[in-house]
């Protein structure tokens, strides 16, 4: 049985006004009650992905499909955009401290998108701010409300951050890199909030490029590279047994925590491709160890059985 | 092997305004020989990045003393500082802060051997290309022009120019992608076995610092908690903050155990006793008494806890 | 806290001290002049010559001359001007002050009200005709001295057009108070303060347009649309509550320098009996003790102005504690 997609993305380009192509075919999608990973490094379009769906690049020119709850957000008007922000798309950001504006109090910035979704006053909508930072573990949150960013430590900056994004019940939370600026401690406190949201049943998209992180709080993972989704599968299948050759090398490359020290890390030779020099075919092949002609032109996913899917030649029929 | 560098009982105190202090540094003795790596790992706050600095003789400890080679270095001048600082190198985190933007990569390579009137500079320029893995071709180029992973080797090019006997990198891998990581840590490991440099790693990252150090030190709010071989504190850690830290990594193969609860305290304002005792899950009474000192246990290794999880 | 205060308010006294000492050596202890001359006038007689160098102690010390001329100033108030036929001159500043005020309140109003339109527009516009436009208007206004600008609004006001339907209104140059008509006062300043504003306009355009511009590509500005905040709320109320802090210390720092006498030019022009003015009658009489007075009253405004700037900028950013560095 196949839970229905709440965020179904088919192949998301997006361009800039100059023409170059930052992604090239984003094909994934989300259920509710599941989390995706989206991993990737750094350039591969991971928190771009994330901000075409929340709609904040409004200066990229978008091609494909993004339906998100069956409306179609690539064709909707900015006016019924605007509504779904927030309320039934919410975003957690990298950055706490940077993410917050830094000149009003915490509470007052999760009153604010209470009120601009919910009908409710003032006073109402602080009492659900208090609420809603005691769920997320924040200690005495009615004082916690009252403070400025500067004045809260990085982890329970975090917690307001998720408050905030939880303030209206989203339907998909989208998570950018939202352990990142935090220390191994506090992530994995903020890891084990996320886990617990998930199985309440809201759809986490997590943008992240720490395996780890995604082994610990997804079901389903998508791996990134210059602009295209390379392997898509749930997080057991795709950690266990990679099978795109890009998957498989960033896996090898984590320095592992036991067993033996290994003389060397394996790497992958080169860098990624920047944007304009993205090969025609497929995008991994210039680093491919096992690449062969008929890289040359782009795979297309293939279906690997179960939500499986690779976009490799070496999977062809 | 001979001691290169030595800390003995480093305080490093910063006054905030109104007549608080805050320890970056309590009290941390430790030693690395010729050619050893050892790591200094903890989070945010714990004073590792400020111990390093202090190691190297950037700004003087409060109390105590460092000593390079047998000789004290802390509380020198930086003029009689000047003949140590070729002997030792830092290699910054950020890799394009720590490039002049107008300068080309030969120019910003060939200023150390400059400055301490080295002869034959062109032919160690190249040579250092070499060693970090980098065509001669990068010399006319500027360093926004370079990817951050090539921008560490440059930097750690530099850092070399001068044949150092000891390298401190803070964080020098962190900011990269797991691939181009990879990459770096091998080429520590390669220098490592070429020139025989000691390195002191300071890391967040306790498995980067598995394959980078031949051992660990253990900080928490400015105080070594452990120390020793690093397979050896990782694989069976003694005290329970290094459990913790090592339990909080997320990985492949098993769930996250309980978290540890609450933040780090302030070191403005640190707990008595052990530091440790307001968050730990194994903290008796005594704890928040007794400040326990570094002692040894099997293996070389010490522990700064009354109640070790290895004896 | 008030700790703070009181260190923050000795800190004041100890620049007006300092001001004080330099302007007064400058003017008083210069070596070869004569001071009681200068404050005699040209042909007085040897009686108020003598009677002056005892009145100012000018046959003694230099801190005791310092100290009878501060007193004069601030607690006798009997500083008295012979150029100007033995008026007292602290009153004089005084009643030139509420002059100044309503002439730089007007062209606050006009500056801060015109730059934010045109900042916000030529921001949310950027790049477009509409903005480059505004921003050469402001370079324009900038550039054109305010005397010059004076002087043609004048021309066409006063004489040429005066007659037609545009400028009718226009009432003849000099000032009304406003206890004595409102509708008078304001018709009298609304021309000068617009010439004054003309200068400030284009630049704090300028600088809020590129601090908002900024501030826009902040983060927290993301999070504000990723909220499902709509486009004037993201630009009005998140991106303007970052740009202030620049705006604000600017302005700070002008107003006060305008209130103590840098609209100098534009009373002059106008023919408003403000404080400006009166300084560049004591300048051009060479008139000691009005200088004196106006040069004090003008640093005092500009140490208070500030004091009142640092503690607004706590107030905007509470990252800044205790409101000692502005940024």
């Amino acid at each position: 049985m196949r839970a229905e997609p709440l965020l179904q993305i088919q192949d998301l380009r997006l361009e800039l006004p100059d023409g170059r192509r930052l992604l090239d075919g984003v094909t994934l999608d989300v259920a509710a009650g599941q989390s995706l990973g989206v991993v990737g490094e750094s350039g591969s379009g991971k928190s771009l992905t994330a901000m075409s769906v929340m709609g904040l690049l409004p200066r990229l020119k978008a091609k494909g499909s993004i339906v998100f709850q069956k409306h179609e957000l690539l064709s909707m008007r900015e006016k019924e955009r605007r509504k779904l922000r927030g309320s039934q798309m919410a975003m957690i950001f990298q950055d706490p401290m940077t993410a917050f504006l830094p000149v009003r109090s915490i509470g007052a910035q999760i009153d604010e998108q209470i009120r601009l979704h919910q009908p409710l006053s003032r006073h109402e909508a602080r009492a659900l701010t208090v609420k809603l930072l005691e769920r997320m573990g924040v200690p005495d949150p009615e004082m916690a409300a009252r403070r400025y960013p500067h004045q809260l430590s990085g982890g329970l900056r975090q917690r307001a951050m998720i408050a905030m994004a939880l303030s209206c019940s989203p339907a998909l939370l989208i998570a950018d890199e939202p352990t990142t600026a935090l220390d191994v401690t506090v992530q994995a406190q903020i890891l084990v909030l996320l886990r617990t949201l998930r199985e309440e049943g809201a759809g986490v998209m997590l943008i992240t490029h720490d395996m780890g992180v995604v082994a610990q709080s997804c079901t389903h993972v998508a791996v990134l590279y210059a602009g295209v989704v390379v392997e898509r599968g749930t997080v057991v299948d795709v950690l266990q047994q990679p099978l795109h050759p890009y998957t498989q090398a960033l896996l090898a490359a984590i320095p592992p925590l036991d067993g033996p020290k290994p003389e060397r890390l394996p790497t992958i030779p080169g860098q990624p491709p920047v944007p304009e020099a993205r090969p025609s075919g497929c995008v991994f092949s210039p680093r491919c160890p096992k690449v062969r002609p008929d890289c040359a032109v782009r795979p297309d996913m293939i279906e690997m059985g179960e939500g499986r899917r690779v976009a490799c030649v070496l999977y062809g029929a | 092997m001979s001691i290169l560098l030595e800390a003995r009982s480093v305080e490093k105190h910063y006054r905030l305004g109104g007549g608080r202090v805050l320890q970056a540094v309590a009290g941390v003795s430790l030693q690395v020989r010729r050619g050893e790596a050892l790591a200094l790992v903890g989070e945010s706050g714990c004073g590792k990045s400020t111990l390093g600095r202090t190691l190297i003789g950037l700004g003087a400890p409060t109390s105590g003393e460092v000593l390079f080679d047998g000789a004290r270095i802390s509380g020198l001048s930086d003029r009689s500082l000047r003949p140590y600082r070729a002997r030792m190198q830092m290699v910054f985190q950020d890799s394009s802060a720590s490039f002049n933007p107008r300068r080309t990569v030969g120019e910003a390579l060939a200023e150390p051997l400059k400055i301490h009137r080295r002869t034959g500079i062109v032919e160690r320029v190249h040579e250092l290309l070499d060693q970090v893995g980098m065509s001669r071709s990068v010399l006319k180029r500027y360093p926004h022009e370079f990817s951050g992973g090539q921008r560490q080797r440059l930097n750690i090019a530099r850092a070399l120019a001068l044949g150092p006997e000891l390298l401190v990198a803070d964080e020098p891998v962190s900011a990269l992608d797991v691939s181009v990581q990879a990459q770096i840590v091998n080429l520590f490991g390669d220098l490592r076995s070429q020139l025989g440099v000691a390195c002191v790693f300071i890391s967040h990252d306790l498995a980067v610092v598995r394959q980078m150090a031949d051992r660990i030190a253990v900080m928490y709010l400015g105080g070594i908690v452990e120390q020793g071989d690093g397979l050896a504190v990782l694989g069976a850690p003694a005290h329970p903050y290094t459990k913790a830290l090592l339990d909080a990594v997320p990985r492949p193969d098993r769930p996250l155990p309980p978290p540890l609860a609450g933040d780090v305290p302030s070191p403005v304002n640190p707990p008595s006793g052990c530091r440790f005792h307001t968050r730990c899950p194994i903290a008796q009474a005594r704890c928040a008494q007794e400040r326990p000192e570094l002692r040894g246990i099997t293996g070389g290794r010490e522990v700064a806890c009354h109640y070790p999880l290895v004896s | 806290m008030i700790g703070a205060f009181l260190s923050r308010a000795g800190q004041m006294l100890l620049v007006i001290f300092g001001i004080s000492v330099l302007v007064f050596s400058i003017f008083f202890a210069t070596p070869g002049a004569d001071p009681t001359a200068r404050i005699a006038g040209r042909g007085a007689s040897p009686q108020v010559v003598a009677r002056i160098r005892a009145e100012y102690g000018f046959d003694r010390a230099l801190p005791i001359q310092y100290v009878r001329m501060m007193e004069k100033l601030f607690v006798t108030r009997d500083l008295t001007s012979y150029v100007d036929h033995g008026e007292p001159v602290v009153p004089e500043v005084m009643g030139a002050a509420p002059v100044t005020l309503s002439l730089v309140l007007w062209a606050a109003f006009f500056w801060v009200g015109g730059s934010l339109l045109i900042g916000v527009a030529s921001a949310v516009l950027r790049d477009s005709w509409i903005d480059r436009i505004l921003m050469v208007l402001g370079v324009i206004g900038l550039s054109m001295p305010v005397f010059w600008l004076g002087e043609v609004v004048n021309l066409f006001t006063q004489s040429r057009w005066h007659d037609t339907w545009m400028f009718s209104w226009v009432p003849s140059l000099g000032y009304v108070p406003f206890s004595q008509n409102p509708w008078g006062w304001a018709k009298a300043l609304f021309l000068p303060s617009l010439t004054l504003a003309s200068s400030f306009i284009g630049l704090y355009a300028r600088v809020l347009r590129a601090e908002l511009l900024g501030a826009m590509g902040e983060d927290s500005i993301r999070t504000a649309r990723a909220k499902g905040a709509g486009p004037v709320r993201v630009w009005l109320w998140h991106g303007l509550r970052l740009s202030w802090l620049s705006y604000v210390s600017l302005f700070g720092l002008d107003f006060a320098q305008l209130l103590g006498g840098g609209a100098l030019l534009t009373e002059v022009v106008f023919a408003l009996p403000g404080v400006g003015r009166l300084t560049y009658q004591g300048l051009a009489t060479l008139d000691l003790p009005l200088i004196m007075a106006t040069v004090m009253y003008s640093a005092i405004f500009v140490v208070v102005a500030n004091a009142l700037i640092d503690g607004i900028y706590t107030l905007l950013d509470p990252r800044i504690a205790g409101g000692r560095n502005a940024r």
